[in-house]
């Protein structure tokens, strides 16, 4: 049975079963995560056949996890697109190559995520159900969750900035997640009068502990004292602050002698008391600064410790390397003490991440993330793996992180009615277990419509899953016979080239003819063309049918041979002997003699082992039937002493 | 170059189909309805691409993103798959589903919304009772609506009469894949078992078909499309992807058969204006633009004369019909960008092709050649 891996929560449902001592629970895996819960009676010993079957057995369809809103199934769809095309790459491409692809996949998988996220948000806004409008918040918390891990992993794993220099994109991730800031300051210059807004201050301060100090300077310039000594000092540090950027070919010394000189001057001017006038401005130049206090002092505008980070970095160590993230967490996070539970995992993943513990940033993001998704971890693992980020290494399991994690988001998809072609393509991605689980599943999925088999069974061939082919053909042959459609039976059987099969469809066609006295498929019948040589039993229809063609053409030579080879191969099935000895008849009374000696004594055979074997049809024959056989009897006797007559005056005229 | 654009609408689309312009002189429709398959709930939907009459001029940068998609304009709910979908005219359709009903719907002229005409409920059954999936429909003019199940039945209905017109109960034995009026009178249609057969209604039952088959496998015919300008001739799509040209006048050897696509195709179907244009989507993903111009003998008037060996009786020979010996000039392009899931239906006007997929998107392809 499945047990949950997610700890502590464990849902109960209850099914409504009758309690019995001697009957207990048993389940069949269905589709991906559900389950067919029914009853049966624990087996006594010796215990008869029938009373198992308990009349009112039920069977109970459990599904969980399985539904999908909108938005997520857009996300699936877009996804498996560049999924798809990035594995084609990773076989193809060599390793230059392909790492310009991963970056560009991963950074392709964060903008569906985004563009996913922001439709949400407009779904919604323009919610008026308030259950709903919650249950959108909640994917929309989700989203930016993931989109926040991601892109954090990108900078440490996927896209690692040349010479290991990663507070520019650290700064790229806070501006593009905390975006507080950004729209104070757009309230705070559309206000009447921006200084006297409330949260004037802090916008400046929010923008400056992103780094953002081209926006800083214009709030500052909006101030009423903005022509003061003050400030316009203030502006001055801030203009002259040093950026680190690729494109301009300075080298990090050089960077980092420039940043101290500036560094230096701010401390002088800090000193020198410049600022003294205005204790805002005097704040700022202290975050200019480095000083560890101040931080403390601002960190309701950083929120979180890992944005408390990267400010503090970008003040106090701009040209650190990605190693030295680590020490930096333990400080900040003293810094904030309480938050809630859910963020406290979100703490987990991102520090784990920050301390380049990959798995465990996966295994985090498993538990907490994908309780209603696993899309996260398998497109973040297989990015990874591909980047030689993740242990290759095989796990108790058989295969590799990576290949676990799909094999779970495909299984999800497939848990989904429509969606089991995304998780088959997903599937083939797998290649120790993709297979066996793709032909686990393709022969579960429900096949309401010939049009749903078809492509069934073109997943299944160009796989070459033949087995599965065969099966799907059949099981759509058999629900065509029971619906007693005789001629799509035969059409699927045919396909799968099921002699014993087509053998029922050819038998209840002949056994049409001998309660009807003719055919009703002849479209198909008459049009098999060389498919009738896949098995007798249509062989013999087809020939029989050009028995027909022969007799109703008038040629009683090709009839006669053709009717005794038939009857003489003993291809028919038992209860089709009489109708082939009647159709006899006809013939035999023909004025000239058309069956010779030893093609008489041929039906004669036949006639005897019928009688002989007493078959059931032969028994219940009616009044009228008997009597024809007298008949037939008669005739033949007759046609046999004519032939004799015939083919000994022959052998006379020969003698002499 | 084409311009394309993708729309994710979280269904899979089985059809898809513009809605016909109401007069020849108005503006080209911008509106198009699809329908959804293999889903817990079924939709049929309508949709606007604002932009598409605009598509090929330089556009002002204030059409907002927005335009280029097509943006829902309602949706419906639909019981079972939707199987075919027809337009009666620029006001009705209708709708076959895999419950075996057949519905019509009209588009409100006062709103955006669909409104139900009519329904035909287990429209198609078997034998034993139960409902046969309604495959596919075929109008003629805006009265009568053919329709072909699983059930090998072709059943004739009247808008507004509950009774069916006609019912062929044994035009098939197997199922029936798609149908069309070739004249008044005469239906054509084609099976499972890979042949093509037309129904001529005023005649005795028993002798209405006439049976031709393509190959000896017996590969199943999904779809069909006539020749909007000469009804003899047909194109058919495979289940192996083969498509087939047929010359209904010719008794012998009456098909040429052209390998196309590595999956079942779904669809095919002739531009309406510009017939030497075919389209084709698949099973495999693709979706592929053929195009016979360079192969028409006469595709500019100003060479034909009258003892012109392509003119036979005074009627132009379509390339369509010369491909044996001109097969080389047939030009083939597939117009998505990549293979991924089924493409399961297309339509076209004038120069906007549109297709509807498994991969649950909505492609609008600009042919600027076709404008």
């Amino acid at each position: 049975m499945a047990a949950s891996t997610v700890d502590g929560e464990v849902e109960v449902f209850t099914l409504p079963f009758k309690k019995s001592r001697n009957l207990k629970l048993r389940s069949v895996w269905g589709m991906g995560k559900e389950l067919y819960m029914f009853q049966s009676q624990i087996p006594h010993k010796e215990r008869e056949e029938s009373q198992r079957s308990s009349s009112e057995s039920k069977i109970f369809d459990v599904q969980w996890n399985a539904e999908m809103h909108d938005i997520a199934r857009k996300l699936v769809n877009e996804t498996h697109n560049i999924f798809v095309i990035l594995q084609g790459q990773v076989k193809s491409l060599s390793q230059s190559i392909l790492y310009s692809q991963l970056r560009k996949a991963s950074k392709q998988y964060r903008a569906v995520l985004k563009a996913c996220s922001m439709e949400l948000m407009q779904i919604a806004d323009s919610c008026t159900d308030e259950s709903k409008k919650l249950k959108y918040e909640e994917h929309i918390q989700e989203f930016e969750m993931v989109q926040l891990i991601w892109s954090l992993c990108e900078i440490l794993f996927i896209d690692v900035a040349p010479g290991g220099l990663v507070l520019t994109s650290l700064l790229d991730w806070l501006q593009w997640h905390f975006q507080e800031g950004k729209q104070l300051a757009t309230k705070v210059i559309h206000s009447d009068q921006p200084c006297e807004h409330p949260q004037y201050w802090e916008a400046i301060y929010r923008l400056l502990l992103q780094g953002d100090t081209e926006n800083v300077r214009k709030l500052l310039a909006l101030n009423v004292y903005s022509h003061s000594d003050s400030f316009i000092a203030a502006d001055e540090v801030l203009k002259k602050m040093p950026r680190w950027t690729y494109q301009h070919a300075q080298s990090v010394a050089e960077y980092e002698m420039k940043w101290r000189h500036w560094r230096e001057e701010c401390v002088r001017r800090y000193e020198a008391a410049q600022f003294a006038a205005y204790p805002e401005l005097e704040t700022i130049v202290q975050v200019l600064c480095g000083d560890e206090a101040v931080f403390k002092d601002l960190k309701d505008c950083c929120e979180t410790w890992y944005h408390l980070l990267v400010s503090k970095l970008l003040y106090q160590n701009p040209t650190c390397r990605i190693q030295d993230l680590t020490y930096e967490i333990k400080p900040c996070q003293a810094v904030y003490s309480n938050s809630s539970p859910q963020i406290q995992e979100l703490d987990n993943i991102l520090q784990a991440a920050l301390e380049f513990d990959l798995h465990q940033v996966i295994k985090d993001s498993c538990t907490f993330l994908s309780n209603r998704s696993w899309w996260f971890v398998s497109h973040l693992a297989d990015i990874l793996h591909h980047c030689g980020q993740l242990d290759p290494q095989e796990l108790p399991f058989g295969s590799n992180l990576r290949e676990y994690l799909l094999l779970e988001y495909a299984t999800s998809l497939m848990a989904h009615k429509s969606l089991y072609q995304v998780g088959i393509d997903y599937l083939d991605f797998c290649p120790v277990f993709g297979r066996s689980y793709i032909e686990a599943y393709v022969e579960r999925i429900p096949l309401e419509t010939e049009r749903k088999a078809h492509k069934i069974l073109h997943i299944c061939l160009e796989r070459d899953l033949l087995v599965q082919a065969q099966s799907i053909c059949k099981v759509m042959g058999m629900k065509c016979l029971k619906q007693e459609r005789f001629g799509s039976a035969l059409s699927w059987f045919l396909k799968s080239k099921d002699a014993t099969v087509i053998k029922q469809v050819t038998d209840r066609f002949l056994n049409e003819y001998c309660e009807e006295g003719k055919f009703s498929h002849l479209d198909l019948i008459d049009h098999l063309g060389p498919s009738m040589l896949i098995t007798n039993s249509l062989t013999f229809l087809a020939k029989y049918r050009e028995f027909h063609t022969f007799y109703n053409n008038g040629d009683v030579k090709g009839a006669v041979n053709l009717l005794l080879s038939l009857i003489s191969s003993r291809l028919a099935p038992k209860f089709f002997w009489m109708t082939m000895l009647m159709d006899a008849l006809p013939l035999l009374n023909l004025p000239e003699v058309v069956f010779n000696v030893s093609q008489t004594y041929e039906l004669l055979h036949c006639l005897e082992e019928l009688q002989r074997d007493g078959t059931s049809n032969y028994k219940n024959l009616k009044e009228t039937e008997i009597e024809k056989l007298k008949l037939l009897r008669i005739a033949l006797t007759r046609n046999l002493a004519n032939a004799i007559l015939q083919e000994r005056s022959v052998r006379t005229v020969s003698i002499s | 170059m084409t311009d394309i654009s993708v729309k994710f609408v979280s269904k899979k689309i089985s059809k898809i189909r513009w809605r016909p312009k109401s007069d020849v002189k108005s503006a080209p429709s911008t509106i198009f309805v699809t329908g959804s398959w293999d889903d817990q709930q079924n939709t049929i939907c309508v949709w606007d691409l604002r932009d598409r009459i605009a598509a090929s001029d330089d556009r002002d940068d204030e059409i907002s993103a927005l335009d280029h998609e097509p943006q829902k304009t309602f949706e419906m709910p639909y019981a079972g798959d939707v199987l075919d979908l027809q337009y009666l005219s620029s006001n009705t359709f209708a709708v076959a589903s895999s419950t075996g009903a057949v519905t019509v719907l009209k588009h409100l002229s006062s709103s955006e919304t669909l409104a139900h005409l009519c329904t035909w409920d287990k429209h198609h059954q078997f034998k034993t009772g139960s409902p046969a999936a309604c495959t596919c429909l075929a109008p003629r003019g805006d009265e009568w609506i053919a329709t072909g199940g699983e059930d090998g039945q072709i059943v004739i209905v009247a808008l507004e009469q509950r009774q069916p017109v006609q019912t062929l109960d044994k035009a098939d034995s197997c199922t029936i894949n798609d149908l069309t009026f070739l004249k008044q009178s005469e239906i054509l249609s084609v099976n499972s078992f890979g042949q093509l057969k037309t129904f001529d209604l005023r005649q005795d039952p028993k002798q209405q078909a006439q049976i031709f088959s393509v190959t000896e496998n017996h590969t199943p015919l999904l779809c069909l499309d006539k020749h909007p300008g000469q009804a003899h001739i047909v194109a058919t799509g495979g289940e192996d992807g083969m498509l087939t040209i047929w010359d209904l006048r010719q008794e012998k050897f009456p098909m040429t058969l052209l390998e196309a696509h590595t999956g079942a195709m779904w669809e095919v179907k002739f531009h309406p204006h510009n017939p030497n244009h075919l389209f084709t989507c698949s099973d495999d993903g693709s979706l592929w633009h053929w195009d016979g111009s360079s192969t028409d003998p006469v595709s500019s008037f100003t060479g034909t004369k009258g003892k012109d060996s392509t003119r036979q009786g005074g009627a132009i020979v379509s390339p369509w019909l010369s491909l044996e010996t001109s097969r080389h000039k047939l030009d083939i392009s597939s117009l998505l960008p990549n293979k991924s899931l089924p493409v399961n239906s297309l339509d076209i006007d004038t120069s906007t092709l549109l297709c509807g997929t498994d991969s649950e998107t909505i492609y609008s392809v600009h042919l600027p050649m076709l404008d």
